[in-house]
């Protein structure tokens, strides 16, 4: 088996230790970080959503792969910071005001990252303003915005107006999640995309950017 | 266009429905109930009716819902299809069938102390004299003793009835409170006990005097056309007029189910002289419209911390006007008033033998008990016990496959009532996931393993099949639909189990305990009832104890209201329990994600228990 494959393995079967360990083998034989982390962790990483799609594996098992993901990741970021590697796309990532809920926000986040976008977390209960001044200082090109209940549903759509207000609807995409949203959701309030689950996401979120 | 007419089946009903009016209005209008979580909004799917002549273009929310050859057999969301003209008859089945039937429970009561602080005397005044001049109401005090209280009315009363009456008086006092005076109306006095359950309400008349139960009545709670979970209702109640409506729905019921009592043991409500009411917070909320809207966003505070003592008049409760209506005190936003009364039923306090109770339900509820104190916490479970969010999912209703066992390789299942297979409740559901775990059709992840993976007993490996959801196992046969659990299904109990698993988990860490010390693990509420303690606490909902220290409380809520209306100690002991509570709030818990994820999947098999 190539090291690459090790590293999928490490990824598609749990084990955060086999990752970092292939990681750093790779790292000897010289092999270059866009190859590692294109060939071996998000193609691992890709595997795992598909099958999380299909129900085949759960929350637990995706929170443990993405984390195989990062010490893989965590081994290769020293080299990459000195090589040609952009990020995919900037990705600003919040659960709206009033809802504490994160764990899938944090699995979206962990895929995307996978995924290669960069992604600031602003985390729970994010007021408007909090959106905005992480749109300004980080230049994104999608915003995320996850709610898990149905009465801070309507802070979505009041953070779409904001954005609109001030000036900054048109320079990022808009994309929505959280199990009571949905499509029909998405559209009444003007956002771009929306995704069911966090392989969904990732995808939706090449889609916005022409990527896929 | 001309206007339908719409009859359900299998009543019969009959009603013109209002044009563009969806079959669920027109249901509405014939008096019934069809059954649906998301209160018609289209997202959860459960109202599905059989149309004889299916009108118009299915909706996107049909279309999500419903299979193609459904769809061809006349099966439609009822809050999505309006009929458009002449007769359809609307085939309700048991499944969305819900007469608003009242069940007769039996209350399950230990004994208490009767001393509810109602009392009732009639007292012999010496009649007024030119020797004896002193006014009505000294007179009156006299006899009563010090501190009595006389309200404006009765005291305006009083000088009728004391020369009328030959100076004889009947008094019904609640502590120093003179409630009523003369002939009161009726020889008993009667009290009222009432959980306010999010989905049933319970209610329970006693005499004060004897502690006897005169009946217990239950009726589901007509606020669910408003949504099944309480967050809707919050929802609800923020909208004009909303929060008016539920209290009006809510308040009807209760005085309702009061009156049904009251005729059955042969009086009036006007007997009743103290009622205690308790429910979630929410409930408690809207019972006394106090808007319960900041309940629905972060932090998350309710209102009703010390609870709410009135007269009945002010309520609007049928009682005595001046009975005192007492609204039990609640712990946080979804530690209410419900659990604070099942604390008291369950007699839990701290000390040396740790005790858990928990109240299963779309939210669950949980408190332990140990020398370091009480610790509460709330973990939103989700509605996959109710079955709101399964493919076959519902209610312990006629049709629900209620218990699960593996006999001769195949599953055998008990269905309530003599009804086919409609779908699964909670404890099938439970038992369900039990056997197929034992039987290893499911792995520790939660998967359906597949009959090529792994040997599983022939009648188990027939019903496992490929469906384009992914794999399922097939309950039931039925022409059209069968019934079946999918993995999808699993992974919702998954997540709900998850949740009330990790709440168990942080409160023994918080607590520093292992479950091997719990001594006792005490089940409230409906569904933790029925459930198989075995298979409950085999897929690690319940903690990893003996069996003989799992144990059912009942409705405890029920019993704990019961408690505070019969001993008026009982009720300072809930004030004092609600406030020596510490609660432990998940949302935001650093430990949470982790127990959660530890949660979600099922302990390994053990050979031998
Ligand atoms: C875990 C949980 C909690 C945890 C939250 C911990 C945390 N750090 O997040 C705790 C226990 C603290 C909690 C609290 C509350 N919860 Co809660 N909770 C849940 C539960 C069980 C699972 C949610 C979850 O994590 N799912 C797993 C993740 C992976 O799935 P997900 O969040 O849907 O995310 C996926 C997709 O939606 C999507 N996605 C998510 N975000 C985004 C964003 C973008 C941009 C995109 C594209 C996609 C996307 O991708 C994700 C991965 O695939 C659900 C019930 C259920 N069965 O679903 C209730 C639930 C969400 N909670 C609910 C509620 C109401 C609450 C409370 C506010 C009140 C309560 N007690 O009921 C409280 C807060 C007050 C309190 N402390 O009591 C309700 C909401 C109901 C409604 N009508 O809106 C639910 C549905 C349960 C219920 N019916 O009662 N909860
Ligand atoms: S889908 Fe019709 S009531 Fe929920």
């Amino acid at each position: 088996m190539s090291v690459l494959e090790d590293i999928q393995q490490g990824i598609i079967t749990y084990k955060p230790p086999l990752v970092k360990q292939a990681c750093e083998q790779a790292v000897a034989q010289g092999m270059g970080p866009r190859e590692i982390v294109q060939e071996g962790l998000i193609a691992g990483m890709a595997v795992v959503g598909a099958k999380f799609r299909r129900n085949e594996v759960f929350v637990p098992e995706v929170m443990i792969a993405a984390r195989a993901m990062h010490a893989g990741l965590d081994v290769v970021k020293p080299l990459l910071a000195h090589s040609e590697i952009e990020p995919v796309g900037t990705v600003v990532l919040g659960t709206v005001k009033g809802d504490l809920h994160d764990i899938g926000k944090n699995l979206v986040a962990m895929m995307l990252e996978g995924a290669g976008f960069r992604v600031f977390d602003l985390g729970i209960d994010t007021p408007v303003e909090r959106f905005i001044q992480a749109i300004q200082e980080n230049k994104p090109q999608i915003v995320g915005m996850s709610s898990l209940i149905t009465n801070t549903l309507p802070r979505v759509g009041e953070t779409i107006e904001a954005l609109q207000q001030a000036g900054l609807r048109n320079q990022v995409k808009v994309m929505v999640g959280g199990a009571p949203v949905s499509q029909s959701f998405a559209d009444q309030v003007g956002a771009d995309a929306y995704a069911a689950d966090a392989s969904s996401a990732v995808e939706k979120a090449k889609e916005l950017l022409g990527l896929a | 266009m001309k206007q339908a007419r719409v009859r359900f089946l299998p009543g019969g009903q009959e009603v013109a429905c209002p044009s563009g009016a969806t079959v669920r209005e027109a249901a509405a209008l014939a008096g019934l109930e069809v059954e649906g979580p998301c209160a018609g909004q289209g997202t959860c799917g459960k109202c599905r009716v059989r149309l004889s002549d299916p009108a118009g273009e299915p909706t996107t929310a049909e279309r999500e819902h419903l299979t193609a050859a459904e769809l061809a057999h006349g099966y439609r969301l009822a809050c999505q299809v309006a009929p458009h003209d002449g007769l359809v008859r609307v085939e309700l089945g048991w499944r969305t069938y819900r007469p608003e039937g009242k069940v007769l429970l039996s209350c399950r009561s230990g004994e208490v102390a009767v001393d509810s602080g109602v009392r009732r005397r009639t007292v012999e005044l010496p009649p007024p004299s030119l020797a004896d001049q002193r006014p009505d109401d000294l007179r009156l005090a006299a006899q009563l003793g010090g501190g009595t209280m006389l309200p404006r009315e009765l005291l305006g009363r009083l000088p009728g009835l004391l020369r009328g009456a030959g100076m004889r008086l009947a008094v019904v006092e609640d502590g120093r409170q003179v409630l009523e005076l003369g002939p009161p109306p009726g020889d008993g006095l009667w009290g009222l006990a009432a959980d306010l359950g999010t989905t049933s309400l319970v209610v329970g008349l006693f005499d004060l005097e004897s502690g006897r139960s005169l009946g217990v009545a239950a009726r589901g709670n007509p606020q669910a056309r408003h949504g099944a979970d309480v967050l809707s209702r919050i929802q609800q109640a923020g909208r004009p007029g909303g929060a008016t409506e539920l209290r009006r729905l809510v308040l009807e019921a209760v005085n309702e189910l009061a009156r049904e009592l009251a005729t059955a043991a042969g009086g009036v409500p006007e007997r009743i002289f103290r009622a205690v009411l308790v429910g979630n917070t929410a409930m408690e909320q809207l019972f006394l419209e106090v808007d319960p809207t900041p309940l629905g966003e972060a932090p998350y505070v309710g209102a009703l911390g010390g609870g709410f003592s009135g007269a009945a008049e002010e309520v609007g409760l049928a009682a005595h006007r001046r009975a005192r209506v007492r609204v039990f005190p609640t712990v946080a936003g979804y530690v209410g008033g419900d659990t604070v009364a099942m604390l008291l039923a369950a007699g839990m306090r701290p000390g040396s033998r740790a005790r858990l109770a928990v109240d299963v339900g779309t939210n669950g509820e949980m408190a332990l008990a140990w020398a370091g104190g009480i610790l509460t916490c709330s973990a939103a479970a989700g509605p996959a016990f109710e079955g709101a969010n399964l493919r076959d999912g519902m209610r312990a209703e006629p049709g629900a496959v209620a218990a699960v066992r593996l006999t001769d390789g195949d599953l055998s299942l008990r269905v309530l009532g003599d009804v086919p297979v409609r779908g699964v409740c909670g404890s099938g559901i439970i038992d369900l996931l039990a056997v197929l775990r034992r039987a290893g059709a499911v792995d520790e992840t939660g998967r359906l393993r597949s009959p090529g993976e792994v040997r599983l007993p022939a009648g188990l490996a027939r019903r496992l099949m490929e469906t384009e959801e992914g794999r399922a196992l097939r309950l039931a046969d039925g022409s059209v639909r069968d019934v079946c659990l999918t993995q999808a299904d699993v992974r919702q109990v998954q997540l709900a189990k998850g949740a009330i698993q990790a709440g168990i988990d942080l409160l023994l860490r918080e607590a520093g305990l292992a479950p091997s010390d719990l001594r006792e693990v005490l089940l409230a509420g409906t569904f933790g009832n029925h459930l198989d303690r075995k298979s409950a606490r085999d897929l690690g909902l319940l903690p990893q104890v003996p069996l003989g220290r799992i144990r059912f409380v009942g409705n405890a809520a029920f019993e704990g209201a019961r408690l505070a209306l019969l001993n008026h100690r009982m009720e300072e002991e809930a004030d004092r329990l609600a406030r020596s509570c510490r609660h432990l709030e998940l949302s935001g818990h650093p430990g949470f994600e982790e127990a959660f994820l530890a949660g979600m999947a099922f302990p390994p098999l053990e050979a031998g228990r």
